[in-house]
């Protein structure tokens, strides 16, 4: 309807002065309007602002974003400054989104389908993308179900709307936004948005993504027929209560509206339930206490090392291997107890040998590096009910065999799992190791 | 200058027509309208209108449609009034509403407050022997919502932007001061041969949709005026058009009249004809239409 | 609301495209084979079409609506189309078959399914009724065909019921056409069970389609059908001495 940019307009890079051709609309937001651009043969995004957002003051901030650019691939940062011949108004150039990437919603209401690997998978790249960020002294400010992006299938991420991204304690910042993901020191307008409110953010986010529902929508939530601004601010700001708070009861899951996640929640590792205990109880409070995004990336990768598929049904299934009792298949049809496939136990860390499951850099040595896995389960070529283990790093492996004979394992090379005993990386030792009842044993 | 700015400020009043007519079919088989009292519509004076339509199921079984669309209407219209108030008032804090946010919570609320306004009604209203014929008043209360299911459609418009939201079958469009047409909500594809989405669907929730268009008030530019006509139907309007066109043509046609001297009051005269040529020539099922219009269209043409 | 016309004017005319009652496309599937032939099974068929018209007439004026449309395909060697123009009710007139020869379903199927895409069908129909009339088993391969008719928009929602006429008929079949678990062939072992078989299939059904009741979509795993139909014939007080 009132698209400010017409198909076949021409933008300008306000740095090299080059052409931009304006494709098709997009979408809008409350600030301005994103369009489909194409810049020197290659098809980006381009956000346009509205008259009444466009000031000095954004721009500014715009072109330090720019300069600074961005922590990592998963956002979608301004890579320069738009102009058009004629017009005050200004814009910028970014990444296109793929349209594999589905926005948190779908998948809080049911509508987008994601699987507990790619859940875990986000939850990794989210916290480390985050810790970037920060790292960098620039802090988000905005998580909101419009953008945060994930693929439900693979769960790799997309963090869009990086113009809000400012310096920590960033006196200029206006807040924006709902309530839902702010945390209660900024709803009640005592604090601004910086790093500590972040954590907060990824808090709920992460929350939401577990449990589809937030975390402080318990019963007091149920009796809410109009979430105007008023109710926002009791339940998000001056009241907040977590659904399963073990000293205040009073904000439990509604039985009705809440029952899915009284099973999530059920369903949810010990590891994880515990920083989200954290997060919603001394984290409302007091920001000092709030999760680290170190803590969070730690935590989705001990879930996603530890995932099984069922040997009855193939659903994946956590494995939680810090509880005592056996676990069983949550797939309502099945129930049946799941038994763990032969895993690689390295120092601390115990990974399931599961179909595609890939080692990186931090399973050896802490240091975390996504882009180059060093290991991945693949099944043997003549039979695929075999499966090995195969070298993608750049070092030979020596691996000990059952029957104690060693074998040299150059890069490219796949060592069957169930031949081996243990595995000499060269920084790190892994020793083959199946679930038995009551703890992890070595397999002989 | 400055008082022309101040005269782009003012918010666009905005008008509706609606008419309602019982569909042949339904009256030969002694039904009464299925539509009734599910055209409703809000006036916030010059900040704007809400128009909802809700459209109860006809078959056999929906025994309390009537009163489901009834009630989804007044509660849509209630809740969207509370939940936009911000927005009527301080029209400048329309830059932090946002479709997503909205897209969570307004299918949610709503759902929440028809469920719950069906349950009283059951509550205080035992299941007749006639509607226990049906198997209503055997199961669990959440599956006796499908005696009350209905669809429903509808518009805010406000002074920065109006907000559209549909779930199950009807018909919704837009018509732009060019007479471009457009519907801002896709059709879904479960809509097709009477089959159609409900409130009393478990997965209602995730079925409503929304959409928004915002206009820029405070500019003159054509293309940031509001819609010159917002069109909503019951899908027994449609369906009395052999193919897409025919309604299409119908729709961009009542614009045009509407938009001509005179055209407030005889389109005002003539849609009680139209509706009642489709409830009774055409798919013979109930029709409700409702229009809903600036001001400025009708004042542009009798000056 | 509506008031009262304060002038006297008449309404402006209603723009657009034509206004029409909906389209109900009824289609018989008719076996013609050789085996027909035998026991007067071709002629009784024949006298139960007829017979259906009038009750049929009566259906439809009783639903003005929705505009009865019928037509017929016959299957031996191969399929033809009996009465290929979609002809309304009360012009229909019946053209007698006559049986020979082998019993080519698949073929009949896709003449059906050529005839439910989209376009000749319009968007704005109402379920179509297909009604397949069969003594015995399929010669041609009858798989793809009915995958075909399935995989379509109209195929899916058209009510598909399958009458079996004496004892050799292959219900397995004629179970696949229907394509729904709450709907089973109808077995007419008789003349007099046919026209009645058939007059079911042309009235009471036709009543229930004609109807523009809107349902909840089946969502899940639920697999009804999108129409209610009315129980089936009673077939009790028949006696089967002049069975096939």
């Amino acid at each position: 309807m009132s698209n400010m940019l017409k198909a076949g307009e021409r933008l300008r890079d306000a740095s090299t002065g080059k052409p931009v051709s304006v494709l098709e609309l997009l979408g809008d937001g409350g600030q301005g309007e994103v369009y489909r651009v194409s810049f020197a043969g290659t098809e980006y995004a381009a956000k346009w602002y509205f008259p009444s957002t466009a000031t000095p003051l954004l721009r500014s901030r715009i072109e330090r974003l720019v300069e600074k650019g961005a922590p990592n691939d998963k956002f979608l940062w301004p890579l320069s400054v738009l102009v058009k011949d004629g017009s005050n108004g200004f814009g910028y150039l970014m990444p296109l989104r793929e349209s594999r990437y589905s926005g948190l919603s779908p998948v809080v209401r049911g509508k987008a389908r994601a699987t507990l690997t790619a859940v875990a998978t986000a939850g990794i790249q989210l916290s480390d993308s985050f810790l970037q960020l920060h790292h960098k002294g620039l802090c988000y400010c905005d998580i909101s179900f419009g953008n945060i992006f994930l693929d439900p299938r693979r769960g790799d991420i997309a963090i869009c709307d990086n113009d809000n991204v400012t310096v920590n304690r960033d006196k200029n910042m206006a807040v924006l936004g709902t309530m839902r993901f702010m945390a209660p020191e900024v709803v009640r307008g005592e604090s601004l948005p910086g790093t500590q409110t972040d954590l907060y953010s990824l808090a709920v986010f992460f929350f939401y993504m577990l449990m589809r529902e937030h975390p402080l929508h318990g019963k007091k939530e149920s009796s809410v027929h109009c979430m105007d601004d008023p109710a926002a601010l009791e339940i998000y700001g001056k009241n907040p209560v977590f659904m399963f708070d073990p000293k205040d009861r009073s904000n439990e899951p509604h039985p009705e509206y809440h029952a899915h996640v009284e099973l999530l929640w059920r369903l949810c590792p010990s590891y994880l339930r515990r920083l989200f205990l954290q997060s919603f109880t001394d984290g409302i409070r007091d920001p000092d206490r709030r999760v680290r995004e170190s803590e969070w990336r730690s935590a989705f990768c001990r879930w996603r090392d530890t995932m099984v598929d069922c040997a009855a049904c193939g659903t994946e299934n956590s494995f939680d291997d810090s509880a005592k009792s056996a676990a069983f298949c949550w797939a309502p049809e099945c129930g049946k107890a799941l038994t763990a496939p032969v895993a690689l136990k390295i120092g601390s860390i115990t990974v399931t040998c599961r179909a595609d499951r890939k080692l990186y850099r931090h399973h050896l040595d802490g240091s975390y590096d996504f882009s180059m896995p060093i290991a991945e389960v693949t099944p043997n070529p003549k039979d695929p009910n075999v499966k090995g283990l195969k070298n993608l790093s750049t070092a030979k492996w020596v691996v000990t065999l059952k029957d104690g004979r060693l074998r040299d394992i150059e890069p490219g090379r796949t060592i069957s799992l169930e031949h081996a005993r243990s595995i000499s990386f060269g920084a790190a030792e892994g020793r083959f190791v199946h679930y038995a009842g009551s703890g992890w044993q070595e397999s002989v | 200058m400055v008082k022309i700015l101040s005269a782009a400020q003012k918010s666009t009043k905005w008008l509706e027509l609606c008419e309602s007519k019982i569909g042949k079919s339904h009256i030969m088989r002694g039904k009464p309208n299925q539509d009734a009292n599910k055209c409703r519509h809000l006036d916030r004076g010059r900040a704007g209108l809400i128009v909802v339509v809700s459209d109860g199921h006809g078959g056999d079984r929906y025994v309390r449609s009537k009163h489901g669309a009834s009630m989804a209407a007044s509660i849509t219209c209630r809740y969207l009034k509370e939940r936009l108030a911000p927005y009527w008032d301080m029209p400048s804090a329309a830059v932090r509403v946002s479709l997503t946010e909205l897209q969570e919570e307004v299918p949610r609320y709503l759902l929440r407050q028809w469920r719950s306004t069906v349950r009283e009604h059951m509550a205080t209203e035992p299941w007749t022997d006639q509607e226990k014929q049906f198997g209503w008043g055997n199961g669990p209360v959440e599956d006796a919502y499908t005696a009350y299911g209905a669809t429903l459609l509808f518009a805010a418009a406000l002074p920065e932007f109006i907000l559209y939201g549909q779930l199950g079958d009807g018909d919704m469009l837009t018509v732009a001061r060019n007479g471009a047409i457009a519907r801002p909500i896709a059709r879904s594809e479960s809509s097709f041969a009477n089959e159609t989405l409900s409130l009393c669907s478990r997965s209602a929730e995730a079925n409503m949709t929304l959409a928004m268009q915002r206009y820029g008030a405070g500019s003159l530019k054509p293309e940031d005026l509001p819609p010159d006509m917002v069109f909503l139907a019951t899908d027994g309007y449609s369906n009395s058009f052999q193919n897409e066109e025919g309604f299409i043509e119908n729709v961009a046609g009542i614009h045009d009249y509407l938009r001509s001297s005179n055209g407030y009051s005889s389109v005002k005269r003539s849609l009680p004809h139209w509706v009642e040529n489709c409830a009774q020539s055409g798919s013979g099922d109930d029709v409700t239409v409702a229009l809903l219009f600036p001001e400025s269209l009708i004042s542009r043409t009798s000056s | 609301m509506w008031k009262p016309n304060v002038t006297n004017e008449p309404a402006l005319r209603m723009p657009g495209g034509a206004i029409s009652a909906r389209p109900l496309h009824f289609i018989w599937i008719a076996d013609c084979s050789g085996s027909m032939a035998g026991d007067g099974k071709i002629e009784a068929l024949n006298t139960a079409i007829r017979e259906a018209i009038p009750h049929m007439v009566k259906v439809a004026d009783e639903n003005p609506n929705a505009e009865l449309l019928v037509r017929a395909v016959s299957f031996s060697n191969g399929a033809q189309w009996h009465i290929s123009q979609p002809t309304p009710i009360d012009e229909f007139r019946w053209i007698d078959l006559t049986a020979d020869g082998g019993t080519d379903m698949g073929a009949a199927f896709e003449k059906v399914a050529d005839q439910l895409e989209m376009p000749p069908m319009s968007e704005r129909a109402l379920p179509p009724v297909l009604v397949l009339l069969t003594d015995g088993q399929a010669t041609d391969g009858v798989r793809h065909s009915l995958q075909r008719l399935h995989s379509l928009p109209w195929g899916k929602k058209a009510v598909k019921l399958a009458i079996a006429i004496g004892e050799d008929s292959d219900l397995a079949v004629l179970q696949d056409f229907i394509n729904d678990p709450e709907r089973k062939p109808l077995q007419a072992n008789n003349p007099e069970a046919l026209i009645r078989n058939i007059k079911w299939a042309s009235t009471a059904v036709l009543k229930a389609v004609s109807n523009p009741v809107s349902s909840t979509a089946s969502g899940g795993t639920s697999k009804k059908g999108n129409v209610a139909l009315p129980n089936a014939p009673d077939m009790s007080d028949l006696d089967s001495n002049e069975a096939w």
